[in-house]
Order: C-alpha cells, then sequence, then structure tokens
C-alpha cells in the first residue's frame, strides 16, 4: 500500500494485525509516536490522519493505505504549512524551528516526563487546524481524552492557548508570568555576588 | 518465556499449563491481624508494628473537653504511570552485562542484577533512561533482573516491555488503610491528646511496606502541637499485590484521616476550621510527636495566612457554608480546608547522602554528574541551573547526564523529595570545589588574589583581563591538574524512630483551600478551585515547582474522587486503564498556587 509520512511517500504491506502505531515504531523507527496503553485509552499514540487525530495503537496498519499521516516527527517541519499543502508537496528537510506549540509546551513548562507530550501535542495541533482561537472549554474538550499523569493540565491549557495566539500574530511565543530563577536579586544585582571567589 | 517476537512469546505461553491449589485468601489488613486468620509468611502476617509515644494518654484524654473517635479508609492507588516497564539487556563485547532502564535507582538495580547473575557489581552496568513518570513505582526492581538472566543464558540482547495489564499487576500500590483515629480537645480548641491506630496493606511481599508505613505513623498526628499523642500501626502482609512507594509515601493516608477528623472537631467546637488549625499548627520551637525540636524553617502558619487571605478574596467571608448554585437547585458548593506536612530526605537514621562529579571542557561547556534519576519532577533542570549559578554561567552551557552507573557518582535513590536538595547541594559543592581550583590556577599563573577573580557570563574577570573558561582547562591540565571536581554531599545526620531528637532534617509544610461542587441527585463531586500554599525551601526552577504542585493536586484529585485499586479475592479487577481511571484535562480546576519560603537561620 502506498501513503504519506509527514509528507513523505512510502511503500510498505501492512502485515496480517498490525497497528499503525507498530508500523510507525518497529518497522519505520518513528518512536516519537508512544504507545501508553494499547488499548485506546490514554491518548499517548495520537497521530493525524488526513488532519484529523486517531489513536494509532488501534488503528489497524491497512486503513493507512492512500492517507496523509502527520506523527511528531513531522510536526516542527510543517511549521507554517497548513494541512491542506501536505500532501501536495514534499516537506523540507528538518528545520529545527519548532512549532510554536512545541514551543509553547517548552516555555511554559508543560513537559513534565513527557513521554504524553507527542499526543497532547498531535491533539492540539488537530484541534488548531479547525479552529485557531480556541476557548479554554474548546481546549478541555479535545484533550478530555489524552491522559497526562504528572497532570500538567493546567500548563497544557496556557500553553495551547499561548501558540495559538503567536500563531494568529506572528509574534513570538509568549512566556509564562512567573520567575525563570528564585534568584531576582541575584539577576539585578542586589545579591552577594555569588560568582566571586574567595 | 523468551523470543524472537512478542508474538510467538504469547503463543508459547498459552501452551504452558499451571496447576494451583486455591487457599483461602486474605484480602485485608484487618483480616490478616485476625488470630485464626491464614499465615501467609514462616514469620507470621505482621510485618512489623511501628509505635509512636509521646507524654501520657490517660492525662492528656483528661484535660480533654471534648474526644471525637472515627474510623477512616483508604484505598489502593495505582501509579498508573503512562510509561510502562521496560528493561533491555545485552551482552558487550567484553562480557559484561548492561541494562537499559527506566528506573529510580540505578545503583541498587546494579547491585541486584550483579548478584542475580553471580558477577561482581563492576560486571554490570545500568544505563538509566528518562522515565515517562515514576511516582515511586520504579523504585522497586521490575523486570531488570528477568531480562539480564534471559540476556546471560542466551547470549543475546533481550527487551523486557509490560504491556499496561502486566504493569497493573506487577508493581507495587499505594498502601490501603484503615486509620482510627481518636482526638481530644479544650473548648478552646487547643488539641490535648490523638490516639491512633493504623492497619496497612502490605500485600504479598514486603516492598518498602515498613518504610511507608512508618512516615504514616509518625505523620499520623498531623503538623499540630500535640502533648500527648500515641500511635499504633500494624503492617500487614495480605495476599494483595505489594504495596510500596507511591507520592506521598504514607503520609496521603495518615494526613487524610487527621484532617477529616479535624474538620469534625471544628464542626463540634463550632470554630472556624482554619482558626482551630492555626490555633495548633506546628512552629518554630514546637516538639513532634516523635520527640523532634523543630529549630527552624516551619511554613505551617505562613501557609495558612496567605490561604486565609486569598480564600476571603475569592470566596468571601462564609467560605464553608453550602451555597446554592443559581438556576440549579440540586447543586451545591462549598470550600474546604486542610494542612499537611511531609518529611524531606531518607531520615530515621539512614544515611543520606549523594554524590555529584562537576567538569569544565575546553570548549568552555560544563557537565554535571550524577545516577541521580529524572522522572518527569525536573531533577535535571534543577541541576542545569545550581551549576551554571555557580559559574556565572548561561544555563545552556551546562550539560547533564544522569543515572548511569559507569559514569556518574552515586546519588543514591531518588525517593523521599530529597534529590533537589542532596544532589543540588552535591552538584553545588562540586562546582564550587572545581570553580576554587580553577581560581587557584589563575591566582597563580597572574599573581593576584583568588579574591580578585569573578566569574561572569562564561568569561573569568581577573586583572583587568578576561578569559574565556575554556581556555583554563589546558592551562590546568599543564599543571597537572584535572578541571573536574567529586563531591559527596552528607545530609544532616537524623535518629530512628523511638529515640527522640531528629527523626527527619526538614519537613515541607503546605495548606489548602477547594471548592467543590456537589449533585445532590447523584452525589458527584466536581472540584472547582483550589488555592495552595507549600512551604519548600527554597525554590530553585519556580516553573518547575509550579509543575509538580499543579500535578501533585490533580493526583490528589484523582486519590480522593476517582481512583480505586480493585482487587476481589486476590483477583485483581482494575487490570487495564478503562477500568482504573485517573484524572483528566476535564477534571483540572482553577488552581492558584503560592510558594512560601520560611526563615531558615
Amino acid at each position: 500500500m502506498d501513503f504519506h509520512i509527514n509528507g513523505r511517500r512510502h511503500s510498505l504491506e501492512p502485515q496480517p494485525g498490525e497497528m499503525l502505531a507498530d508500523l510507525l515504531r518497529k518497522r519505520l523507527g518513528l518512536t516519537g509516536t508512544k504507545i501508553g496503553c494499547n488499548e485506546a485509552e490514554c491518548g499517548a499514540c495520537t497521530v493525524l490522519i488526513d488532519g484529523e487525530p486517531i489513536l494509532s495503537c488501534t488503528y489497524p496498519a491497512a486503513k493507512a493505505a492512500g492517507k496523509q499521516i502527520l506523527t511528531i516527527e513531522g510536526l516542527a517541519n510543517i511549521n507554517g504549512l497548513h494541512q491542506d499543502q501536505v500532501g501536495e508537496k514534499e516537506i523540507p528537510l528538518p528545520t529545527e524551528k519548532l512549532h510554536p506549540l512545541q514551543e509553547a509546551f517548552i516555555l511554559h513548562g508543560a513537559v513534565q516526563c513527557g513521554f504524553c507530550i507527542p499526543g497532547q501535542l498531535m491533539t492540539s495541533y488537530a484541534l488548531l487546524l479547525r479552529n485557531s482561537d480556541p476557548s479554554e472549554e474548546d481546549i478541555r474538550h479535545t484533550l478530555k481524552d489524552t491522559l497526562c499523569r504528572c497532570a500538567g493540565y493546567p500548563t497544557i491549557i496556557r500553553s495551547i492557548q499561548a501558540a495559538a495566539q503567536a500563531m494568529q500574530t506572528h509574534e513570538p511565543v509568549r512566556p509564562p508570568n512567573i520567575p525563570l530563577s528564585a534568584q531576582p536579586e541575584k539577576v539585578i544585582g542586589e545579591a552577594n555576588n555569588p560568582t566571586r571567589c574567595g | 518465556m523468551a523470543a524472537e517476537t512478542h508474538e510467538i512469546a504469547t503463543q508459547e505461553l498459552s501452551l504452558i499449563k499451571v496447576e494451583y491449589e486455591v487457599l483461602p485468601v486474605v484480602s485485608s489488613a484487618v483480616q490478616s491481624r485476625q488470630p485464626d486468620a491464614p499465615v501467609l509468611h514462616e514469620n507470621g502476617n505482621l510485618l512489623k508494628h511501628i509505635k509512636v509515644r509521646k507524654g501520657d494518654m490517660q492525662q492528656g484524654f483528661g484535660e480533654a473537653d471534648l474526644v471525637l473517635e472515627h474510623v477512616f479508609h483508604t484505598a489502593s492507588t495505582d501509579h498508573a504511570f503512562i510509561e510502562p516497564e521496560c528493561s533491555i539487556a545485552r551482552i558487550t563485547d567484553d562480557g559484561r552485562m548492561e541494562v537499559y532502564v527506566g528506573s529510580q535507582i540505578p545503583y541498587a538495580d546494579r547491585d541486584q542484577v550483579a548478584r542475580a547473575l553471580g558477577y561482581p557489581v563492576e560486571r554490570v552496568r545500568v544505563i538509566g533512561q528518562l522515565m515517562g513518570g515514576g511516582f515511586g513505582g520504579k523504585e522497586d526492581i521490575t523486570g531488570q533482573i528477568h531480562a539480564a538472566l534471559l540476556a546471560q543464558h542466551t547470549g543475546r540482547p533481550v527487551k523486557l516491555l509490560f504491556d499496561r495489564h502486566e504493569s497493573l499487576i506487577v508493581h507495587p500500590k499505594r498502601h490501603a488503610t484503615r486509620i482510627r483515629v481518636k482526638m481530644g480537645a479544650r473548648r478552646n480548641g487547643q488539641l490535648v491528646a490523638v490516639e491512633t491506630e493504623l492497619f496497612g496493606d502490605t500485600g504479598a511481599y514486603a516492598s518498602l511496606g515498613e518504610k511507608v508505613l512508618t512516615r504514616a505513623t509518625t505523620h499520623s498526628s498531623g503538623p499540630y502541637e500535640m502533648p500527648h499523642a500515641r500511635a499504633d500501626c500494624y503492617a500487614m502482609y495480605t495476599n494483595n499485590p505489594p504495596a510500596g512507594a507511591f507520592r506521598g509515601f504514607g503520609v496521603t493516608q495518615s494526613a487524610f484521616a487527621i484532617e477529616s477528623m479535624m474538620d469534625m472537631l471544628a464542626a463540634a467546637l463550632q470554630m472556624d476550621p482554619i482558626a482551630l488549625r492555626k490555633k495548633n499548627a506546628l512552629q518554630v520551637g514546637s516538639v513532634t510527636n516523635t520527640g523532634q525540636f523543630l529549630r527552624d524553617s516551619v511554613g505551617l502558619l505562613e501557609c495558612i495566612e496567605k490561604i486565609s487571605t486569598e480564600l476571603s478574596k475569592q470566596a468571601g467571608e462564609t467560605p464553608f457554608l453550602a451555597k446554592l448554585v443559581p438556576g440549579k437547585p440540586h447543586l451545591r458548593r462549598a470550600w474546604g480546608f486542610a494542612v499537611a506536612f511531609k518529611n524531606t530526605g531518607l531520615g530515621g537514621g539512614a544515611p543520606d547522602k549523594a554524590g555529584a562529579e562537576v567538569e569544565l571542557f575546553a570548549d568552555g561547556a560544563l557537565e554535571v554528574r550524577t545516577s541521580s534519576a529524572e522522572l518527569g519532577q525536573g531533577l535535571v533542570t534543577v541541576l542545569r541551573m545550581i551549576v551554571a549559578e555557580e559559574f556565572g554561567v548561561s544555563p545552556d552551557r551546562v550539560k547533564v547526564l544522569v543515572m548511569d552507573t559507569d559514569r556518574t557518582p552515586d546519588g543514591g535513590p531518588t525517593t523521599a523529595s530529597r534529590q533537589t536538595y542532596v544532589s543540588g547541594n552535591a552538584a553545588l559543592y562540586a562546582a564550587r570545589t572545581l570553580r576554587q581550583a580553577i581560581a587557584a590556577t589563575l591566582a597563580e599563573r597572574f599573581d593576584q588574589a583568588p579574591q580578585n577573580i569573578r566569574f561572569e557570563e562564561g568569561l573569568v574577570h581577573i586583572d583587568n583581563q578576561s578569559i574565556s573558561l575554556g581556555e583554563v582547562v589546558q592551562w590546568m591540565q599543564q599543571e597537572g591538574r584535572q578541571p573536574r571536581a567529586l563531591y559527596e554531599y552528607w545530609a544532616p545526620k537524623t535518629k530512628p524512630l523511638g529515640q527522640g531528637g531528629d527523626m527527619h532534617f526538614a519537613y515541607a509544610f503546605a495548606a489548602q483551600a477547594i471548592e467543590v461542587e456537589v449533585n445532590t441527585h447523584t452525589g458527584e463531586v466536581q472540584v472547582l478551585r483550589v488555592i495552595a500554599a507549600n512551604d519548600v525551601g527554597r525554590a530553585i526552577n519556580p516553573l518547575g515547582l509550579q509543575g509538580q504542585v499543579e500535578g501533585g493536586i490533580m493526583m490528589g484529585l484523582g486519590n480522593a474522587l476517582l481512583e480505586n485499586f480493585i482487587v476481589e479475592d486476590g483477583y485483581i479487577f482494575t487490570d487495564r486503564m478503562a477500568r482504573y481511571r485517573i484524572p483528566s484535562i476535564v477534571h483540572t480546576p482553577e488552581i492558584t498556587s503560592i510558594i512560601v519560603r520560611a526563615s531558615h537561620r
């Protein structure tokens, strides 16, 4: 069967009973897609098929024939492109430039252990594709089945809002309203200089 | 069963026939304590009877105007980290065993794997992998030994990955408890005595049961001045899955019991629940139920104050009275309040130390190395920030290597809220030692006093010259000095339970107010708002700390409202994610997090 992953065409025959997550991880080495439960309960394995989020752990690989698949590995590269452009041209080589969602997740501290984050990002990305200015309710509804045991949920909400804003305004992602160090007095030079030797 | 593929292994397993003799099942700690209970281990069903004694109970309850007694139960829960356990073992060309695993204690894994294989420890290398969540559930060894044994026997690499079902049935759980609390107070709300009796279900094997239930016992008088206290805990074996370490480590259970009792007491005394806590809160100068004199850094009152102020802002003057929700007559809303404390570090007389090594490279980059584990709590960032600050460089100039028994010094177990403190201090002192060695080299070379040397923005300033940090490396090597420093940090000594004195070198304190909405038709409870104040000492990384506080709140919310690890007559019912529900984004309340830093000597 033929299909596209992150803009690249692949020809690969599905094995009997093979799920998409296993095809991606074991045969293509795309291990960014995580398997948390393998029973469609946790959402870690979420990828996009033709722009819609699906749970790849229970999605038969054979059903992917002719489809456009987007995984976490393709999210940084897709920066700035709209979904309808994805199939029509080859995605450029990795640019090292993260997607605003990825930047926002890092900047806002939404990543604790990180294992669920590919699923959170892909689900959020699918949301932003159809709703560029989601309300908090929209975010909660869309991510309701994508579990995070570190429970970075509040920061995930803030990250998605910050990314959406950055994409609309074409401004850099707005940082969180929290000091990056507990020692502002050192930054402003009011503390004893800790780096002076002696 | 090992095979080329998971599918083959699964098929082969189905060919094995096992016959079991079904014996009577012991399914609770209370049942296990009965004289006629089936005996599970050679030495009986009692793992440990843990005791706390302070003052005179007869006198204490004699001074009370009011005595309340109630029995509380807490359920067993599962860590449900999203990444299940995985171990990969392989034999290297020179005949050593390498184990790749997400583990909270790499050096302990090395010892256990080596012993199981009959190897000296040097022949085993554990290379820790960043964990997809741990929460205490990756402290006990799981598949490391099995994978290594299979690799030893086959000579081939072996991967042992638990599926969710295996993960849920195998690793140790949070202890289910039954806690009886008898509490006495004067009419003005002053606590005079508390007696607790705890039954903890430690399951089929000990795991860390004794330690977990010791924390439950010593924290069972709450963070209060308590002149007379007595606690008896029975850590019991049962036929349930083993119970061990899980975020909160036993304190969660006793905090629930004692704080519920405080609310009952406030109601009986017709007293404000915040005022009752404030009146009895531990403070500098207090003596705990284990006889520890608190010399400094007790931020409980400040936490209570902060919550009190924020609560009046958010909830007005009568937060604890149930209120109607306009247009929805079946709903009621009200706030609740509770406080807590929790030890930092291993305590109880256990040696508590961590090693760290800091090295400077010729390109001016630094590296800090320790075997301490990263499980999502943010240790790597904290170590990076500490070393960067010490050298006056940007954090991105500091590399961090953790969890490798060949390449990193032993940081001890990543448990007990200890690593920012112990490994953080080890990294700090290692960095400081290296900085002093660099300064000594420069002082000699430029004939200047070390005090005239400044480290700033990746440069060293001396005698009106600015030298890049990397340049110093070759000067040090020319002098025969290594551009690295190793430091072993020892936490202050503690004493075993029963001996008085410092059972723990520090405690963290917290207060919380929570608004809930109850559906009086269905009993459904929704948490709407949370205000949390935590005294954690100095917050190195406030953003990371906020994530920990929010995550902890969500996990607590799951414990209180959603989660219940169900075992019926020895059979696990909650053996799939679909049956063990953890909080989702829809359960997330509005959280206000306040960081308190208590004054320190």
